[in-house]
């Protein structure tokens, strides 16, 4: 029956575990995926073109139209049989894909034999001057479809005239002319090749890779060109790679992904524009390449290759690289810069964070337990968040000065005393406790429980909570001062009630009930088990708090209309509950509540509903939610709930209503045989009785016209009546009567 | 007649086992559910390299047996008691018959998966497991090595020797 209000400031622990929870790592898959996202031509978006893990932009605008030297790289061959292997460790690095070294300047004839790796030669290769007429840059290029290459003439100032790149044809014959053997694809080079090396090259479709921030300075776009390098992949490897989707390439430790924008179909076999300085050119020097070519760098090969055939890899064209993720952390583009797959660390703090959790489940009597088991869990146990809440169930504290000192180190804030054990002298730790309450310097909120009266009484002045969110939270003392309360000046809560009832002193020091007064910051007073008070004199002081929004007061039994209207001066009020009305419809309670115009939760717990209280009712604008528990024990209850019904019918603007229904088992209704029968068979249900409509209203002594409902029907009768209200109809025990 | 589909979204573990999850328990994933759509477009699976396929299994198991019961509700007073009470037998039995390392890693996937439901309840086992239990006894439950000095535990033990049982 009794629900702490306090609750709401308790948010759930979890909550708290917020702050060291993992990052979830969800953006990376979006942005992966954008970043991969393939390239439209005729979009602006050009620089994305190239992914590579450098911070060089993909391909530097060269608003010249100048090529000097093409440079192709050609795979000559590929020998399978040590790839299997070599994949074999590639394949922890997430790196699985076909692996092609490279060598430099084209020096070498790659050696067919077993034992080495897959060969490609890196032929650089002078092209006379071949001139590409300008309109075909403009053509705009379907997507997928590799256009024709475009090279222009390397002299500046040179005439220009249009030339297909099939003529760009010296490939093959040089590839015979470097014919030092290579024993292995890491082949120092002596010198570099007597030609020059490549400095620009053609760029195909350059449409697409022209940076629009770039096209400016009347630079005409036709004349726009891209340096670059262009790689010769071998049929043998073409056909295992899916030209409709973009290519990986990993060369050395650089990434670079090639759309199929820049696939280039020539007689050789398939090109690949790449970046230029993709590969290392004009060193000169010792130079170590390994190539890997791969459609997709997250396509697992491992499971067919064992044969040490080459894996296959099978096209997918259904799925476009915007779809792609890709898995490997090495290999994932995000434009933040910031990779959440590659963050490690990360790794290193779930653990604490579970074992935060699990120790959260335990109490202080446990975490003392925990933090003499190893000095890890004790820097553990020391963590705040398992510190914030304390609860006291079934533990003696054997000093509680000492406990106060600690508690208060631990900066907690909520003490829950609520099934403390004592030892002998239930009063002596009570007493002990509020002797010693000011050391908790960070709390703001106890929980009593169930405390003696007599330590309040005797100790009026010494438990004040200095803090301005104080609440008090105390059950059960039965007859209690309450005006002692009144020292607590920045108490916002205070909820007192009685097991059996609270009942004030017939003497006191204090000044009484009346010096709550003084508690100006007071916004939620619950005094609902009061009795033997003179409600009208002692419930004065409720006009001079000027916070209060929150008010529940019973008993009523004995309220005077007087009382009631000390209720109706509370204009501030937002919600009221109000028990035990009495035996009498004839109360003060319409007028009291036509004056609360701010009020949106009315409850009223055992209340005779008056007929006529809708009219007052449908005044209240801000009235939201009205909850009522007809007190049928007094009156008969088919008329009580006649006209319960009347009333909160025609209140057609509430957005919710709760109709508790007092089961009294010495209910004064008088079933006739037939109905008792029905309500033996069919336990579960509640038979409600209501008086039947009649041409001439309600008829209160007529009871042998008394028609049950059963709760289901009533349910639905009240929905019919009331369709846009959220409806709660329960049982409920009687509060006032229960033994 | 046709056979009802069922959305599937595919989960590969450490040991490159795929597993194929209904929707449905996926959704109980919280990490994932902000890329459940695209994983549903997708045909290739979500690596999760730190769970491995018997943890997954478990996690598939525990959530269908839980998909038709909905959680406890959240409840305030529930937190505030520390409570282990309401941890069902079959969750005891089903999070402990592994052993420890098992029922460990189940927290450790739960948290990086960010399954709420199942966090809990495994973290109250482990919690029973620590409660009413004297520190020497929980070491000994957990292989745990006191590496306190004498000085250092009784520093501990003074410290908190304002509460008892």
């Amino acid at each position: 029956m009794y629900l702490s209000e306090t609750t709401q400031d308790f948010r759930p622990y979890r909550k708290q575990f917020s702050f060291i929870k993992t990052p979830i790592s969800s953006p990376p898959f979006e942005s992966v995926r954008n970043a991969g996202k393939p390239l439209k031509i005729g979009k602006k978006k050009a620089r994305n073109c190239y992914e590579k893990d450098s911070d060089e932009p993909a391909i530097p605008f060269n608003g010249a139209s100048v090529i000097l030297k093409v440079v192709e790289l050609v795979v000559v061959s590929l020998a399978t049989k040590r790839f299997s292997r070599e994949k074999a460790s590639d394949i922890n690095q997430n790196q699985s894909s076909l692996k092609y070294p490279v060598l430099k300047e084209g020096l070498q004839k790659p050696p067919l034999t077993a034992s080495t790796t897959t060969q490609m030669m890196y032929i650089p290769v002078t092209t006379s001057g071949s001139l590409i007429s300008s309109s075909l840059f403009r053509t705009s290029l379907p997507m997928g479809s590799i256009p024709a290459p475009m090279v222009y003439n390397s002299i500046p100032g040179a005439a220009v005239r249009p030339m297909v790149y099939p003529s760009l044809k010296p490939v093959a014959p040089i590839v015979q002319d470097f014919s030092k053997p290579a024993p292995t694809p890491q082949l120092s080079i002596s010198s570099p090749v007597s030609l020059q090396p490549p400095r620009l090259i053609a760029a195909p479709g350059t449409k697409s890779h022209t940076p629009s921030g770039l096209d400016m300075n009347g630079v005409k776009q036709s004349e726009t060109n891209k340096q670059g390098q262009l790689l010769t992949l071998p049929p043998a490897v073409i056909k295992r790679l899916n030209l409709t989707q973009p290519v990986s390439l990993k060369i050395n430790n650089t990434q670079v992904t090639v759309p199929p924008s820049s696939f280039l179909h020539t007689a050789q076999g398939l090109k690949l524009f790449l970046p230029k300085n993709t590969f290392p050119v004009n060193t000169g020097e010792t130079a170590k390449l390994s190539v890997t070519v791969t459609n997709d760098k997250t396509l697992s090969l491992d499971t067919d290759c064992g044969s040490g055939q080459l894996p296959t890899i099978v096209p997918n064209s259904s799925r476009t690289l915007a779809e792609t993720p890709i898995e490997s952390p090495k290999t994932r583009q995000f434009k933040s810069g910031i990779n959440p797959a590659s963050c490690f660390i990360q790794s290193l703090y779930g653990g604490f964070d579970c074992m935060l959790l699990i120790f959260n489940y335990l109490n202080v009597r446990d975490l003392f337990r925990v933090a003499s088991v190893c000095r890890t869990w004790r820097k553990l146990v020391m963590h705040p968040c398992l510190w914030r809440e304390v609860t006291f169930r079934n533990m003696k504290i054997a000093d509680w000065e000492k406990a106060a000192k600690y508690l208060s180190r631990r900066a907690v804030e909520i003490l829950d005393l609520r099934g403390v054990s004592h030892y002998e002298d239930r009063n002596k730790t009570w007493h002990q406790l509020i002797s010693n309450i000011h050391l908790f310097t960070c709390v703001h909120t106890i929980h009593f429980g169930a405390v003696p009266g007599s330590v309040f009484t005797g100790s009026g002045e010494d438990h004040t909570v200095r803090s301005p969110d104080s609440r008090m939270d105390k059950t059960n003392p039965t007859k209690i001062d309450i005006g002692k309360f009144s020292s607590l000046s920045d108490l916002k809560l205070l909820k007192l009630r009685g097991i059996s009832g609270l009942a004030l002193p017939a003497f006191s020091f204090s000044g009484g009930i009346s010096e709550l007064k003084s508690l100006k910051h007071l916004q939620k007073l619950s005094l609902t088990t009061l009795k033997d008070f003179e409600s009208d004199k002692e419930l004065e002081f409720l006009t001079s708090l000027p916070n209060l929004v929150h008010l529940e007061l019973g008993d009523c039994t004995s309220w005077t209309p007087e009382t009631y209207s000390i209720i109706s001066k509370l204009t501030n009020l937002q919600t009221l509950r109000l028990e035990c009305g009495g035996n009498s419809y004839e109360t003060g309670l319409p007028d009291a509540l036509s004056n609360l115009t701010k009020l949106e939760n009315l409850e009223l717990i055992e209340f005779l509903i008056p007929e006529n209280l809708h009219k007052t009712l449908e005044k209240l604008e801000k009235l939201k939610s009205l909850s009522v528990w007809p007190d049928t024990s007094n009156q008969p209850a088919a008329q009580v709930n006649s006209y319960t019904l009347s009333t909160v019918s025609k209140l057609k603007s509430l957005q919710q209503l709760e109709w508790g229904i007092l089961s009294n088992n010495n209910s004064s209704i008088i079933l006739d045989g037939e109905d008792m029968n029905k309500q033996q068979t069919q336990n579960n249900q509640e038979w409600i009785p209501f008086l039947p409509a009649s041409d001439n209203g309600y008829d209160a002594l007529s009871e042998s016209l008394t028609e049950y409902i059963s709760l289901v029907n009533f349910k639905e009768k009240l929905t019919k009546l009331l369709p846009s209200t959220k409806l709660n109809v329960f049982s409920a025990q009687s509060i006032s009567r229960k033994k | 007649m046709y056979k009802k589909i069922v959305p599937q979204i595919k989960l590969e573990t450490y040991e490159k086992e795929v597993f194929e999850i209904d929707l449905d328990i996926a959704k109980k994933f919280g990490k994932l559910v902000p890329v459940l759509q695209e994983l549903l477009n997708d045909d290739k699976p979500l690596t999760i390299k730190t769970i491995n396929s018997g943890t997954l299994k478990k996690i598939i198991t525990w959530c269908t047996y839980h998909k038709g019961r909905s959680p406890p509700p959240e409840d305030d007073d529930n937190r505030m008691k520390h409570s282990t009470e309401e941890v069902s037998s079959w969750d005891d039995k089903f999070l402990q018959e592994d052993g420890q390392a098992a029922l460990f890693d189940l927290i450790s996937a739960a948290h990086t998966l960010d399954i709420d439901g199942l966090l809990d309840v495994a973290c109250k086992v482990v919690a029973t497991m620590i409660k009413g239990k004297a520190p020497e006894e929980i070491r000994k439950v957990f292989n745990i090595k006191n590496d306190f000095t004498q000085q250092e535990e009784d520093q501990v033990r003074k410290e908190n020797d304002w509460c008892e049982d």
